[in-house]
């Protein structure tokens, strides 16, 4: 097994089936995982913050930073591996509230917000995702099978896939 | 297998964000036809075969409740499934559609992967991209 | 009901609709929006326990991003009778967010929302709330008989 580590800010694609693409400490960054179960391309993007626009040197110097820079790019670097966008399953983690260095909680929630509205305008749909709450996660995908696992309760291992969980966490600011 | 649907809301915003998600859902869509009333659905379902309703409550001419009686009344439509999507939230109002035939109730707002679920479910097919 | 506490509903109301259809979010209450014009605003009247009516107001530059987010375009790409459209239809899911907030288990009837000119306003005595969003600010307000 080879396992990829993503670090914050960073990205990355692979359709080698003994690949496991990890990323650790998501606290209110979130982890966008990209698999296409035919070609058996994946891909996972981990960014801290939901605009660009205010850090355009920054998002040049290093566009996975951002959700509306990282994204696009997640996407395509897998399209240029062979995924198709109709068959890709993208599952989320993340977007938890916990304070950043401004003092304020909602970093979680705006890049959550920023990713919804990035993939509405997009044409896609999450198939699964694990967002908010106040605790930091570590999640991987494994690119030969396209499951996403994060650590449960109890550190029992949990796949994400293929349903949508504790959605409203995130809307009732929990 | 491609789905025909019928999207009834007096909002032609919210007939535009229930198209969309039924675009974005990984079902094959056939057809997706629009009515604004009770009465322009009925109208619609008599011309058209769908194998799917969406249905808002709260609309001018032919309220959703009316319109779901109407189709349980017609042997020709009762079979077509509906899926009540309304602002209105109460737990009498949501027994009370189930009741007069209605196979699923989401209320506004909604997420969009929410209602692709709801109709999956009504429609009784798994979640898994086509 | 204390006038505050109706105000919370608007204010949790708004966040809770903005946040699942439109992508965007409540920052906290706006200082001074008078200087935006000109205003795109929805009201209706709604029947139950109790009766009243309701409306929302918004710049119309916050409006075309609010129309934009929600049907998934481009803000160029809207038109002006998509804004209305959209405007009226986030009166219409606010509304009925605070109402099932003042009375969890009272059916509520709605009237279809209808848009307004752009100069006006919300009536006087209503609980109201000036909210500023990400991207401009959102007005909205509710009346009530005046014994609740």
């Amino acid at each position: 097994m080879n396992t990829i580590v993503i670090g914050v800010a960073d990205c990355r694609v692979s359709r080698d089936p003994d690949s496991v693409l990890v990323t650790y400490a998501l606290g209110s960054c979130i982890a966008v995982m990209i698999h296409d179960p035919v070609t058996k391309v994946g891909g996972l993007l981990h960014f801290m913050l939901p605009e660009s626009g205010p850090h355009r040197a920054k998002a040049e110097e290093n566009p996975f930073m951002f959700a509306d820079s990282g994204i696009p790019l997640l996407f395509h670097s897998a399209y240029d591996l062979g995924a198709e966008k109709r068959r890709l399953v993208v599952t989320v983690a993340g977007g938890a509230q916990i304070m950043d260095p401004n003092g304020t909680f909602n970093i979680g929630k705006r890049n959550h917000l920023a990713m919804r509205k990035i993939f509405w305008k997009a044409g896609v749909l999450v198939h699964a995702e694990d967002v908010g709450g106040s605790n930091s996660r570590t999640v991987r995908l494994e690119v030969g099978t396209g499951r996403v696992l994060m650590p449960g309760a109890g550190a029992k291992e949990q796949d994400l896939n293929p349903s949508i969980s504790a959605r409203k966490e995130v809307l009732n600011g929990v | 297998m491609a789905y025909n649907v019928l999207i009834v809301d007096d909002s032609p915003a919210m007939r535009s964000f229930m198209r969309r998600v039924l675009e974005m859902s990984g079902l094959t869509i056939g057809a997706c036809l629009e009515a604004g009333n009770g009465q322009e659905a009925l109208d619609r379902l008599r011309a058209d075969w769908v194998d799917i309703v969406l249905t808002d409550l709260n609309m001018p001419t032919m309220d959703g409740e009316q319109f779901v009686r109407c189709m349980e009344a017609d042997a020709a439509l009762r079979s077509i499934p509906v899926l009540v999507v309304s602002t209105d939230r109460t737990e009498g109002r949501v027994q009370q559609m189930l009741e007069l035939g209605a196979k699923g109730y989401l209320s506004k707002p909604f997420l969009p992967e929410t209602l692709r679920e709801e109709i999956e479910k009504v429609l009784g097919v798994s979640n898994a991209s086509e | 009901m204390p006038v505050s506490e109706l105000e919370q509903m608007l204010c949790d109301s708004t966040a809770e609709v903005l946040e699942t259809m439109f992508f965007t979010s409540v920052m906290g209450d706006a200082v001074d929006a008078s200087s935006e014009t000109p205003w795109i605003s929805a009201r209706l009247s709604f029947d139950g326990r109790p009766s009243g009516r309701f409306g929302v107001r918004v710049p119309l530059q916050s409006g075309r991003k609010i129309a934009a987010d929600f049907l998934g375009l481009e803000a160029d790409a809207v038109s002006d009778s998509q804004i209305g459209e959209v405007v009226g239809e986030l009166c219409n899911m606010v509304c009925g967010s605070v109402l099932s907030r003042l009375e969890k288990d009272c059916r509520f009837d709605l009237s279809h929302p209808e848009i307004e000119a752009p100069d006006a306003t919300a009536p006087d005595y209503a609980a109201r709330r000036l909210l500023e969003l990400e991207d401009g600010t959102l007005d909205v307000w509710l009346e009530l008989p005046k014994a609740l």
